[in-house]
């Protein structure tokens, strides 16, 4: 007794052959004259060359290392000197004058007035 | 299977062994054939794809893949080539409104009442070719499926159901002995 999958392979073993005798020697008769052919010879053999060439060209470079580098000599850098306290209120009294505080201030004021004028206007109660 | 010494012999095939080549045509040429008629193939056809596919094996042997048996090589471009030939039959049947095959003697290699008759009786074509690879020619399934160009999931699927269909309808059919199948 035996299931399917074992019966399908023995009943598998005595199936009989449907080909004649000759049909391998007919099949190797077709076969064209001039024996196996083999792995097709490389199609660009001068690029590859050039490719191994640039291939060498780099490896030698790596090999080789990078040019040493110039010596490098330190320069002391010069920092300026601090202000003093009577250099920097030279230059606030000099950048900033009264007079140009009271016209930011006057511009300010009208600013403000404008904006309000804006918003009132903008409000319809 | 013979899968390793076929390997062996198709490397030396590639590079240019002509005597491993007949090696693998007197080895391989009568199988092919033999699945080939199972299969449903007129005999002068299948002899056709056989020499057509060795043809093709042979300006290709330098190509061959190693991961996969010759024979799953050979049955798959035999298998393209049968398609082919029944595609370019089809065209020619509607072009000319000749009868697609000509009648000849036949050839059926399948005994009667055997296992492997009723499996062609009950099951569709493409299922009896899978059973036949797996079982008859010791394919793995996923040799199966690239035999025969699908998911090497659906191979086993589809090898399962065919499995089970053929069992089943031995269990129903009083001429089989159902204890042989039931085991």
């Amino acid at each position: 007794m035996s299931d399917v999958p074992t019966r399908l392979r023995d009943e598998a073993r005595a199936i009989r052959s449907t080909a004649d005798a000759g049909l391998a020697g007919r099949v190797l008769a077709s076969m064209p004259a001039g024996g196996m052919p083999t792995r097709p010879p490389l199609r660009f053999p001068i690029l590859l060359a050039a490719a191994a060439l640039l291939m060498i060209a780099t490896a030698v470079a790596m090999v080789a290392g990078p040019r040493a580098a110039a010596p490098v000599r330190p320069v002391a850098m010069r920092m300026p000197a601090p202000l003093t306290l009577g250099e920097m209120l030279d230059g606030a009294q000099a950048g900033l004058p009264v007079t140009a505080i009271n016209s930011e201030l006057n511009a300010l004021g009208a600013d403000l007035t404008a904006v309000a004028r804006t918003v009132r206007s903008a409000v319809p109660f | 299977m013979a899968g390793d010494g076929d390997r062996g012999l198709a490397g030396r095939a590639a590079a240019g062994d002509a005597a491993a080549f007949a090696v693998l045509v007197e080895e391989h040429a009568p199988r092919l054939h033999r699945w080939l008629v199972a299969t449903g193939t007129p005999h002068h056809d299948a002899e056709d794809v056989v020499q057509e596919a060795f043809l093709r094996a042979h300006g290709a042997i330098a190509r061959y893949d190693a991961r996969w048996a010759f024979s799953t090589w050979l049955f798959t471009i035999a298998h393209r080539l049968r398609l082919d030939q029944a595609a370019r039959r089809r065209d020619h049947a509607t072009l000319d409104a000749v009868p697609v095959l000509a009648a000849e003697p036949p050839t059926d290699p399948l005994p009667e009442g055997g296992l492997w008759a009723r499996a062609r009786e009950l099951l569709p074509v493409e299922e009896f070719r899978l059973l036949w690879l797996h079982y008859a020619e010791d394919q793995a399934p996923s040799a199966v499926a690239r035999v025969l160009g699908i998911n090497p999931i659906a191979a086993r699927v589809r090898l399962h159901r065919a499995r089970k269909r053929l069992e089943a309808a031995l269990r129903a059919d009083p001429a089989f002995t159902p204890a042989e199948v039931l085991s």
